[in-house]
């Protein structure tokens, strides 16, 4: 830990599986949890914060996303497309399992920018697909009567247009 | 368990592959004689080759945590055959990372569900009301509404009336430049509804005969009419509207003025309309105002145009004083509206000189209270416009401005775009099942919000 100057602190993280990871102070505001965590400690946070439910491959992940979109937002104008491009890239260089692991941990740390942008990627990934495919992918049962689907895709008929059929 | 069923796997494979060790025999059963102790688990038929189709499922069991198999693929027309696999490794892993993928969402955690729900497009959220009943009831869910006003939507839609049907509506969406036409029209038909404000996702109608207010979230039915006003003043009156704050529930607020300097203020929160006072008397009365002209509000003070003299009144809803500000218009200039964009005060209109015809932008100089121009109808664009008679209707002019320009033989709806300065030509408006474009009567932009209620 050489080299730091007196204005960024840096703060360490532990991971699941003992991973300890050094986090500038301005970072790790964007971890609403850890910061509060840090906040409420009455002394100076020395010694390495554990984080029982985070693994090291989304901790590793979360401050790739944040270290990049503070470089693109302390950065001049062109930022803008350059960091929509390192989003896209990100969002697709992961499988599903990933983005919801990342999406747990994003949640627990209270990220609240990277959440948004994951659950957008979720949204996006469903947005054109039929109802049955949307019960399948949530596990969730249809608890509708046919007569009371019926009326109901009847009264939100006007939304249906041009999308894939049931 | 898992490890004996593994062990299992592996033990028939190679018995069963006594001829070719990389391809197994065409069908493989799951020995129910391991299985006795799990009824559920029910006999498998699995393709030629496709032993990884197996080790998919062992994974998927094991990483689910509990040995739940895996029904057969619901639709094996998605199932690539294995075949096909010179195409490279992705296609052969469709049906797995299919099969996978079904496992991996059914477990997550309701709220955050429902922030993805939050950011679906509109159309599609309520497509997806047909899911489960607790999907359909989300708009009643204090959570959902929270998140619904997390989420910034880039434009504003808007509401239209149109002059063949004047008793329903319909919306657009400019983000994907679509027409909607609601099936179940969402204010009393039989009244006929002029749409003349809105604010935090409402829309504020007023009844042809200027009597009744109707208060109305056109995404969802929610709809109110108002109390009676407690004047009984039936001259024209331009009305104003603002959102309490951001969060839906916070409640609006109404107020209508007349020439006269009349006027009322609703408060949602009070379900009552009231009389904060008289007009100054600096302000010279009768004011002429522009009814043909939209008002706009920025924070709690809401702005009219008038003339005679030129310029504006405003009023502020917080600390209800009226204030006045001569502006001289350009010349030249007719139909036009104020508008706004991220609290900057604009003016859009016809600019007519010998018999070009352009539209015009211009923006209020705070400091010298001027107007000065900003911008115009591209050179292209405004040749359609020579030589004739033109009207233009303002559509909505809250950041996204949307206006009509028709004449004898022209019916034409374009977009612009205050902040990014972009002109679009918009879709033509046609009936659902109908083929001609329809004319716009009238309409206003309102920032769709699921979770409004009237």
């Amino acid at each position: 830990m050489s080299g730091i100057s007196d204005t960024e602190r840096m703060i360490t993280l532990k991971t699941v599986e003992g991973t300890l990871f050094d986090v500038k102070s301005s970072i790790a505001k964007d971890l609403k949890t850890v910061q509060a965590f840090i906040d409420d400690s009455d002394d100076d946070v020395t010694s390495p914060i554990p984080l029982p439910n985070v693994f090291t491959r989304e901790l590793s992940r979360i401050l790739d996303y944040l270290n990049n979109h503070h470089r693109f937002r302390s950065g001049i104008e062109k930022a803008d497309e350059e960091m929509a491009r390192y989003d896209a890239e990100f969002a697709k260089s992961m499988s599903h399992e990933e983005l919801k692991a990342l999406i747990l941990a994003a949640n627990y740390l209270n990220v609240k920018d990277l959440l948004e942008f994951l659950n957008q990627t979720v949204a996006d990934v469903i947005q054109n697909k039929s109802v049955e495919f949307v019960r399948n992918f949530f596990g969730i049962e249809n608890d509708y009567t046919p007569e009371e689907e019926e009326k109901l895709r009847n009264e939100n008929e006007w939304a249906f247009n041009g999308v894939e059929q049931d | 368990m898992l490890r004996h069923l593994i062990a299992h796997l592996h033990q028939l494979l190679h018995t069963s592959s006594t001829t070719s060790p990389t391809s197994p025999s065409s069908s493989f059963i799951l020995q129910s004689s391991s299985l006795h102790n799990h009824p559920r688990w029910s006999f498998l038929d699995i393709d030629d080759n496709s032993v990884d189709d197996c080790c998919g499922l062992v994974m998927a069991a094991g990483k689910s945590g509990n040995l739940r198999m895996v029904e057969p693929l619901k639709h094996p027309s998605t199932k690539k055959p294995r075949r096909d696999q010179s195409r490279g490794k992705s296609s052969g892993r469709s049906s797995m990372t299919e099969v996978m993928e079904q496992q991996i969402w059914k477990d997550f955690p309701e709220d955050l569900i429902e922030a993805v729900i939050a950011r679906l497009p509109i159309a599609t959220f309520f497509r997806f009301r047909s899911v489960c009943w607790r999907w359909n009831s989300l708009l009643n869910s204090p959570s959902f509404s929270q998140h619904c006003a997390q989420v910034q939507h880039a434009n504003p839609w808007f509401y239209i009336i149109t002059q063949e049907r004047a008793n329903s509506g319909a919306m657009y969406d400019p983000s994907i430049k679509k027409w909607y036409h609601p099936t179940v029209s969402a204010l009393p038909s039989k009244l006929i509804l002029f749409p003349v404000a809105s604010a935090g996702g409402l829309v504020c109608f007023l009844e042809i005969g200027q009597r009744n207010f109707f208060v109305c979230n056109p995404l969802t039915q929610s709809f109110k009419e108002l109390p009676a006003r407690s004047v009984k003043v039936w001259s024209p009156v331009a009305v104003g509207m603002t959102a309490n704050g951001n969060l839906t529930g916070a409640g609006y607020k109404i107020l209508w003025v007349t020439c006269d300097g009349e006027y009322e203020v609703y408060d949602s929160m009070r379900k009552s309309w009231s009389r904060p006072g008289n007009m100054p008397v600096g302000i010279k009365l009768p004011l002429a105002l522009n009814f043909k002209s939209q008002s706009i509000s920025i924070d709690s003070t809401i702005y009219f145009m008038h003339s005679d003299p030129e310029g504006i009144v405003s009023y502020d809803i917080a600390t209800g004083v009226w204030k006045q500000y001569i502006i001289p218009a350009p010349l030249h200039l007719t139909d036009h509206t104020l508008a706004e964009c991220d609290g900057r005060i604009m003016l859009v209109g016809l600019l007519t000189k010998n018999a070009a015809t352009c539209v015009c932008i211009w923006e209020l100089q705070k400091m010298t209270l001027l107007w000065k121009e900003v911008d115009r109808m591209p050179n292209e664009w405004c040749l359609d416009l020579y030589g004739k008679h033109i009207k233009m209707t303002c559509l909505g002019n809250k950041g996204l401005l949307m206006l009509s320009l028709r004449s004898k033989h022209m019916n034409r709806l374009v977009t612009y775009n205050i902040a990014s300065r972009e002109w679009l030509k918009v879709p033509g408006c046609v009936a659902p099942r109908g083929r001609k474009r329809q004319s716009i009567a009238c309409g206003t932009a309102f920032h769709p919000c699921l979770t409004a209620v009237a």
